[in-house]
């Protein structure tokens, strides 16, 4: 299992893609399972009475429950049948989302356990101001997109920082996992070999797995 | 998980819980003693398992939809309690009123590790509930729970899942004996209080609410 980590427009899912293409060449079966919000949320979040209701932890749970669902469907049997996952984001999403809304880094953390340690992780850092005008660039614009903004950019430090945290500590985190770091800055090619590899001893460690 | 504690919680109220099997008198006995400390002139609330406004309805809907992840459902338990605690326990709490639960984080827990969920996982899971002054744990063996069954249970909460037998009264016996299990280790690591619920209501009633006083007496000294 490989998941991709990081902000948004940070070159993420193509990578991913690129990545996915060389494994079904090297006759590898692969599995996309991109990271969805939460719907419980949304919902919640769309009645007056329910966004009451939507503090930072019900949100947290309510979203990694939908997780858990995705996860026993979509991850585990491919896995088990030691096929490839590939994550387009995943558990260091949700805990990321939660510290930056102000839960305790180490409890967020806990709450992913549930989730299969990945082989790999893969974070693409990005500059939270790419980030936004990225995720503001599909929105109309408006004094009131102006003040989301200004909201939204405190909530991409914070997310920022709390990635930063995960990266850092072995003790971060709901499993210490192997990471490889995509700078920004680097060319689509340093890119490509730096994933490939990072991926080649693991897809030798699948082989003897199945040989075993 | 949390460990029952007089006045741990560091809030003026005080938090009773009432946990234990299927058909062990839970709920009757959180409504009966409501109305014994109404009597008394004491402002209560009360709670119980999934009447939040966002989990409720996920949680019916999960165990509708066939064999649910017990995984996705400690979680969405977790969050029906988080809203109840948010909205309801620690208001109430703080404004120096006796708050009933009826059940807490453990039969979710339960239910949980009965079907192999990680323990340690639960444990920190729950970690976020506010110590409770007292857990009463209503004790019926599984024999006893079976004989005062419904005759239609939530297939979940009997664990039709888990193919304990091919008899239905017989599996639900077996899962209830093993929730049982669960709550004896709980029992120690939380240091429950063990009420003895096989008798008589008035007479199970009456040890719940003498329980409770002591608890009472000893956090409020009336």
């Amino acid at each position: 299992m490989i998941a991709a980590e990081g902000l948004d427009g940070s070159g993420k899912s193509a990578g991913l893609d690129a990545l996915g293409r060389w494994l079904e060449r090297k006759g590898r079966q692969t599995h996309l399972v991109a990271w969805e919000p939460s719907r419980l949320v949304t919902r919640a979040a769309a009645a007056p009475r329910g966004r009451q209701m939507l503090t930072p932890r019900v949100a947290a749970l309510l979203s990694a429950a939908e997780v858990a669902d995705r996860i026993a469907r979509d991850v585990r049997p491919q896995l088990a049948q030691g096929d490839v996952v590939l994550a387009d984001r995943y558990a260091w999403t949700g805990v990321a989302r939660d510290v930056a809304r102000g839960l305790d880094p180490a409890w967020a953390s806990a709450v992913y356990r549930f989730a299969p340690r990945p082989d790999l992780v893969i974070f693409h850092r990005q500059e939270p101001a790419i980030a936004m005008a990225r995720a503001l660039a599909s929105r109309p614009d408006s004094v009131a997109a102006a003040s989301v903004a200004g909201a939204y950019g405190e909530f991409l430090d914070g997310l920022m920082a709390a990635f930063e945290w995960l990266l850092d500590g072995s003790s971060a985190g709901p499993w210490p996992v192997g990471v490889l770091v995509i700078d920004p800055r680097s060319g689509p090619d340093a890119r490509t070999i730096a994933v490939r590899d990072a991926v080649r001893p693991l897809l030798g460690r699948l082989a003897d797995r199945a040989r075993a | 998980m949390p460990v029952a504690t007089p006045g741990a919680h560091g809030l003026p109220g005080v938090l009773f819980v009432l946990e234990g099997i299927d058909r062990s008198g839970r709920s009757t006995h959180a409504r009966r003693l409501e109305e014994h400390l109404r009597r008394a002139g004491r402002g209560v609330a009360r709670t119980s398992l999934t009447t939040s406004l966002l989990a409720s309805e996920a949680i019916r809907r999960a165990k509708q939809e066939g064999p649910a992840d017990a995984t996705e459902l400690a979680l969405l338990y977790a969050a029906d309690l988080a809203e109840r605690i948010e909205q309801l326990v620690l208001p109430a709490l703080r404004a120096g009123l006796v708050v009933i639960a009826d059940r807490y984080c453990w039969t979710p827990m339960a239910r949980a590790e009965v079907r192999a969920v990680d323990p340690d996982w639960l444990d920190a899971l729950f970690a976020f509930v506010p110590a409770p002054d007292a857990v009463l744990l209503l004790e019926v063996d599984a024999e006893t729970s079976l004989t005062r069954r419904d005759r239609d249970p939530d297939p979940y909460e009997s664990g039709l899942d888990l193919h304990l037998s091919s008899d239905v009264r017989d599996n639900y016996r077996l899962f209830q004996a093993r929730i049982a299990a669960c709550f004896d280790r709980y029992a120690v690591v939380a240091g429950f209080t063990r009420v003895v619920a096989t008798d008589s209501s008035d007479d199970v009633g009456a040890r719940v609410a003498a329980a409770a006083e002591a608890v009472l007496t000893a956090r409020i000294g009336r």
